[in-house]
């Protein structure tokens, strides 16, 4: 039975609406993470936390053991991990004794130093440790990965699966879809105007699995849109991206309210992108077919396509492109 | 609404770590004490029996330790650590992990209370006054409702406000107001008058008669005085709490 249900659910503060088309299905282990802004994931975790009705939807709890962290919640500083710990081991009536799991939290050598001297690695395993006293169900993290070193990261994911071996889910936020991707089997983006779509974390292949065994099977039609940031490289499946545009000669992936930049130009892009649904709109736009909704016509030599899901997001559409559109989607 | 004693065992836990781990929140009942001490030897003796004496100096020197440690350290001690979580966002981690409201407050009124009624008790010596002359009992109950009715003011404004600065900003003036009592009722009768009616004021009037030889009597008006404002802190406590809640961001 999944922990969590939740069809539909809208949630709206001060008659705005923050939260909308929320269709989610949390189960036991699962490890979901979902792209959203600070603010929404807030409400969502207080939705999910029962702190926060629904204002309309369907949301149905199997359980009320959750835990939550937020980006901001803090240690008490001027404790050591041991003290500190010992207090949230006694309101969580936690029976074995703490020492037996510092390892697994990789807090051995800080036992007893406190927490003021401690890295910003070293205090998200000891959040993460806190909140598994209370063998939470379903733990909510905000954010579990910012900011952390790459030794962090290892740990800190190290400590997860342990939680995960225990039967906990964990449901991660974050404006960063790289995070997500390291704690979360399920990724899935918010989108203000549609709610949540799930990111696609298989190799796509349009030609399907092969059914036999074949010497030197070939994937047909795989195409990824890879873009470098710092010192990763992260690749977008073409049904992902919204659009692309050109920014001072830039060609830069927009999906939602994000930018990518990418070394590719934008004719190799459109060669690239062609089979996959894209059209080149406008000299400095290539859209995904996929996501448009409507072609409006503010004059009689001026088009614009309008997005799917944002309406205040308009493309230009060269008038010498409007009859190769009209013929590609036959209307 | 139940509360459960392992928690409140818990956050009392945390808050004697807090204590122990920053000493700095026990300065302003030390310094409540040093403070008699050092003015009981710069004043010079006067006694309520000489022509024209509007107090003795034991009194004044007790009812001011005493204003000057249930209010100002009362207040501050109890409003200034919930701003405090606030401001630093830990209040909510231990909201998250199934503290309830009345589950901190006691847990953090505990170690706050024995603080201040040992300092209470500390300032008769300190004042000059015999411990064996007072009739303790009536002495502690006393300056302990007071110490509670303190305790909830500075509840009421760590609840209402968000962080340390405005927990600051709004407790200046009741603290400067309840200070100033044994000032104000030893040079102006009408402030005296009104005076009598405040938590400090009884406790001002105690310390008066503690000090002099008539024997301290119970009576109606500071009984109903105490009462009457534990009640209304109490009544207006409910209400901010209910209606900001503990960590109402």
């Amino acid at each position: 039975m999944p922990l969590l249900t939740l069809e539909h659910v809208m949630k709206q503060e001060n008659d705005r609406t923050i939260l909308k088309g929320l269709t989610l299905m949390v189960e036991e282990k699962s490890q979901i993470g979902i792209k959203m802004t600070h603010h929404e994931s807030l409400v969502f975790f207080k939705l999910l936390s029962g702190e926060l009705a629904p204002t309309s939807g369907h949301f149905k709890k199997e359980t009320s053991d959750i835990v939550m962290e937020l980006t901001d919640d803090a240690l008490y500083e001027g404790l050591t991990v041991s003290s500190y710990l010992s207090i949230f081991k006694k309101l969580a009536d936690f029976q074995e004794p703490l020492e037996r799991s510092i390892g697994v939290f990789s807090l051995s050598d800080v036992w007893h130093t406190k927490i003021s001297r401690l890295s910003l690695d070293q205090k998200k395993r000891i959040s993460l440790f806190r909140m598994s006293l209370f063998s939470p169900r379903l733990l909510l993290i905000q954010s579990p990965l910012s900011n952390a070193t790459d030794e962090g990261i290892e740990l800190y994911l190290q400590a997860l699966n342990h939680l995960r071996a225990n039967n906990t889910a964990v449901v991660c936020t974050s404006t960063f879809l790289e995070e997500l991707l390291l704690v979360s089997d399920d990724v899935y983006r918010y989108n203000r105007y549609t709610g949540l779509e799930q990111t696609d974390l298989a190799e796509s292949s349009t030609g399907g699995q092969p059914e036999t065994a074949e010497p030197e099977p070939k994937p047909n039609r795989v195409y990824k849109v890879a873009s470098r940031m710092a010192d990763k490289t992260i690749f977008f499946s073409p049904d992902e991206i919204d659009f692309i545009e050109s920014v001072n000669s830039v060609s830069t992936i927009r999906i939602g309210e994000e930018h990518f930049p990418t070394d590719l130009t934008m004719n190799e892009l459109e060669a690239k992108l062609t089979n996959f649904g894209f059209f080149r709109c406008h000299r400095s736009y290539l859209v995904n077919l996929q996501r448009v909704s409507e072609l409006v016509s503010y004059s009689k030599n001026s088009y614009t396509l309008v997005l799917k899901g944002n309406a205040n997001l308009k493309l230009p559409l060269s008038r010498n492109r409007l009859e190769e559109m009209k013929a590609l989607l036959e209307f | 609404m139940s509360v459960s004693f392992r928690k409140i065992s818990a956050v009392l836990q945390l808050k004697l770590r807090l204590i122990v781990s920053n000493m700095s929140i026990i300065f302003t009942p030390v310094f409540a004490i040093i403070f008699v001490i050092v003015m009981g030897n710069l004043m010079p003796q006067a006694d309520t029996s000489e022509t024209a004496m509007p107090f003795s100096t034991e009194g004044f020197l007790l009812s001011f330790g005493l204003i000057f440690n249930i209010a100002i350290a009362g207040i501050s001690m109890s409003s200034s650590p919930i701003a405090e979580e606030k401001e630093k966002h830990t209040l909510r981690v231990l909201m998250t992990s199934s503290v309830r409201g009345p589950e901190y407050f006691i847990g953090s009124m505990i170690p706050i209370l024995v603080i201040l009624v040992a300092t209470n008790i500390l300032l008769v010596p300190a004042s000059g006054v015999s411990l064996g002359d007072i009739p303790l009992f009536t002495y502690l109950v006393i300056t302990t409702l007071a110490t509670l009715i303190s305790i909830v003011i500075g509840y009421i404004i760590g609840v209402f406000t968000k962080n340390q600065a405005q927990a600051t900003l709004v407790s200046t003036p009741i603290l400067v107001l309840f200070t100033s009592t044994p000032v104000l009722k030893a040079f102006n009768e009408t402030f005296a008058e009104i005076l009598n009616y405040t938590y400090s004021g009884v406790l001002a009037n105690m310390a008066e008669t503690l000090s002099s030889s008539t024997e301290y009597q119970w009576n109606l008006t500071d009984t109903s005085v105490l009462f009457a404002w534990l009640v209304l802190t109490l009544g207006l406590f409910m209400y901010v709490y209910k209606k900001n809640g503990l960590d109402s961001e």
